[in-house]
């Protein structure tokens, strides 16, 4: 197995880390967090400019036909900054779902304006009631006066706020839970009927309840097949989980090194603490944990790149349920071990703490996703 | 006390929660609502003479036994009623009273008891060396320079109990006035510092170690599961009102249950070990004003415990764990999502900042 980048990929990868290094400050990145701004707008155009928003789209379309290798690339790099600004949201999710099922004139419509970062757009996947099953859905789409009429309440929708553009999925057919009978729409979000209900996440995101009231919407809004949203929606999920899964591995390095260098300098009763045997071998596990889920996230970037189907599944679950474990226990043990001893970084250490604890709770924790593991 | 006598003081308590605090636990209100109900509550508990319940009766406590201040306690923290501030009762008190002197408690018990000041805590940077304040002497009395920063509660304080680095080396503990001059807030965490007058209310070079002896002395809360008791209690009642995207709820399912039964036999056991340390206390067989052994695995216990209630509650909550939580409604459109609010993650950092320096303490006393 070839585990090292190409000459693109690594030029792609160090553009961002010089990003993250020169123009994304941490106190900078609070500042944005705290405003009234969901992001920062001006760092938006950068990553238009830098062409880091046409990634992952076919060049036809006017990307660079970047696949699952690139994307740890990159999210590894944001993961390392804590970026805050909607790429999750607008590229990867709603951006894929466009990718994979959007016409040639709903790409135009919407993907132009995304890749020269004038649009932005959001996933309304999520209700209260189904948890992490995509196809529980009580949002339903009838047709009327030969379009779409949708009614409905989507949860948590990362980027709501600020989305131009929602893709949403509702029932068209089926039971409450069936696979079949899932499709996905192409809602503008000012449509009437639609209102959102904003709020900021624990981790420095803005979200939105979405609710549905006779939104009319024209035949066209349908976005793939009638009735065949669902193995969409599974797909995109699965390039969420990586990008996060390999944001999380990017946390984790800085939580590593962090707590090590820490480690090394803080003295107590003489020598600096991380002489202490103990903490040695904590910072010992913590290597090994972050270690697994970088591992894992390459496994999972190539079974993704040879193409969509089970196997990716179970290697993108099984990357998922390390990086819940893994994150856990570095998140954890990198505020135990700066928290204990006086707390200078607590901003900084907590901020990534919180990251990893809510990538866990995003797309199916460690328990959702070794069940699905174990069923694939 | 005896098991009726016991019964009694509970029941008595518990009236007085239901009358002066009728807001229903772990359910969002309005922040209007509630802080109007705090207002009311605060006002109940000093008529009543209940602000300051483990301060000694000359200053204003209630004289109450241990075994009545465990159930005072728990009932308030079972019913998740605000703690009238908890930095000037809890930590200001009990340090004045024992290094303030004649002159400063004078100065500043009877606004606490009656809850005319508020007290901010400015203990962060907690090893000296890098300490951003520093005392100086001026006479009999002190002025504080410098910036320090992770100061909880600034918002509304009168007051702020900051640690500073001394002259003579080691630390002190010190109490400002936001009104004097030369104090001036940076952020809402922050403030600055410039020749501010201050009254030392610990040994001097010792105010760490001052603050340690407060956290662990015989005013210190002798309830400490009670707040571990009280989340397991909500999540119990989520997990009943939590779907699992499958047409039945949490409560069903055989993890969920079995890690509930497994946080519900660690209270149990936890809340044994705190009847035994009560028990020792109250016969007088532990050194008071020093952390015991017991006291330590308590708060150790309690501290993981806690941890591990918000994980699972978090990992119920699925993505409702996201939205930033806010116990009160900015507005009145209610709860955002299901009924259920989101759990607050900041519960899950206080004890991971804190189980380390329990280990740490414990491992000392293991090895004396």
């Amino acid at each position: 197995m070839d585990f090292s980048f190409s000459e693109e990929q690594t030029l792609l990868k160090e553009s961002i880390e010089r990003f993250i290094q020169n123009d994304y400050g941490f106190n900078e990145r609070q500042q944005t967090v705290k405003s009234e701004a969901d992001f920062n707008v001006g760092h938006w155009r950068t990553f238009a400019e830098l062409g880091w928003l046409a990634v992952p789209f076919a060049e036809e379309d006017g990307g660079f036909g970047g696949g699952p290798v690139e994307s740890i690339a990159m999210w590894e790099q944001f993961g390392r900054g804590l970026l805050v600004e909607p790429l999750l949201a607008t590229v990867v999710l709603a951006g894929g779902a466009l990718r994979l099922a959007g016409t040639k004139a709903q790409k135009q419509a919407v993907l132009t304006g995304i890749i020269n970062g004038e649009s932005q757009a959001a996933l309304a996947f999520a209700e209260p009631q189904g948890r992490y099953n995509l196809a529980d859905l009580t949002t339903a789409a009838v047709r009327h006066n030969g379009g779409w009429r949708l009614n409905g309440y989507k949860g948590v929708t990362l980027n709501g706020p600020s989305a131009d553009w929602l893709v949403v999925s509702a029932r068209s057919a089926g039971a409450q839970r069936d696979a079949s009978g899932v499709s996905l729409f192409l809602v503008p979000a000012n449509a009437d009927g639609v209102s959102r209900r904003n709020y900021p996440t624990v981790d420095g995101f803005a979200a939105s309840e979405v609710t549905l009231e006779d939104v009319d919407l024209d035949f066209d809004a349908l976005l793939g097949e009638e009735g065949g949203g669902l193995p969409i929606l599974e797909q995109v999920i699965d390039e969420g989980i990586l990008a996060i899964g390999a944001e999380a591995v990017g946390c984790m390095e800085v939580l590593y090194k962090d707590t090590v260098e820490y480690c090394k300098t803080r003295k107590q009763f003489g020598q600096p603490i991380g002489k202490f045997q103990v903490l040695q071998h904590r910072m010992v596990d913590m290597f090994m944990e972050y270690e697994q889920a970088k591992s894992l996230m390459y496994m999972a970037a190539m079974r993704m790149a040879e193409g969509y189907g089970p196997e990716a599944q179970k290697a993108v679950s099984a990357f998922k349920v390390q990086v819940g474990k893994s994150g856990r226990f570095v998140g954890q043990n990198a505020v135990q071990l700066h928290g204990g001893m006086g707390m200078t970084d607590e901003l900084n250490i907590g901020h990534y703490f919180k990251r990893l604890t809510m990538i866990d709770a995003l797309f199916g924790n460690v328990d959702y996703h070794l069940k699905r593991f174990g069923s694939l | 006390m005896t098991p009726d006598t016991e019964s009694e003081f509970a029941a008595e308590v518990r009236r007085f929660l239901g009358e002066h605090w009728p807001v229903p636990p772990f359910r969002p209100v309005p922040r209007a609502v509630w802080e109007a109900a705090a207002d009311r509550w605060f006002a109940a508990l000093c008529r009543r003479g209940w602000s300051v319940p483990a301060w000694p009766q000359a200053y204003g406590g209630t004289g109450w036994s241990l075994e009545q201040r465990f159930i005072w306690e728990r009932e308030v923290a079972l019913a998740q009623a605000p703690v009238m501030d908890p930095v000037g009762v809890g930590l200001v008190g009990p340090l004045v009273q024992a290094h303030g002197g004649a002159a400063l408690c004078e100065r500043y018990l009877d606004d606490i008891r009656v809850g005319r000041s508020r007290w901010a805590a400015g203990l962060s940077g907690l090893s000296v060396d890098d300490a951003g304040l520093c005392a100086l002497r001026s006479g009999s009395s002190y002025a504080l320079r410098g910036t320090l920063t992770g100061i909880s509660g600034l918002g509304g304080a009168t007051h702020a109990l900051c640690l500073g680095a001394m002259g003579g080396g080691g630390s002190g503990l010190f109490a400002v006035s936001m009104d004097a001059a030369g104090v001036r807030p940076v952020d809402a965490q922050t403030l600055a510092f410039a020749e501010v007058p201050a009254d030392l209310v610990s040994p001097p070079g010792a105010g760490w170690d001052a603050l340690d002896l407060v956290l662990g002395g015989d005013q210190a809360p002798v309830a400490v599961t009670a707040r571990a008791q009280a989340q397991l209690a909500r999540l119990k009642a989520d997990l009943a009102a939590i779907a699992d995207g499958r047409g039945g709820f949490l409560n069903n399912h055989a993890d969920f249950k079995r890690r509930l039964a497994t946080l519900e036999v660690r209270l149990e056991s936890l809340q044994a070990l705190e009847g035994r340390s009560l028990a020792e206390r109250s016969a007088g067989q532990q050194r008071v004003g020093a952390w015991s052994v017991k006291a330590n695995l308590l708060a150790l216990g309690s501290a993981d415990l806690e941890l591990e209630v918000g994980e699972l509650r978090i990992d119920a909550a699925g993505y409702y764990a996201l939205p930033e939580p806010d116990p009160l409604l900015t507005d009145n459109e209610g709860p955002i999502g299901p009924g259920y609010a989101s759990p607050p993650i900041e519960g899950m950092l206080t004890p991971l900042w804190a189980l380390e320096a329990y280990r740490r303490r414990l491992t000392a006393q293991l090895a004396d």
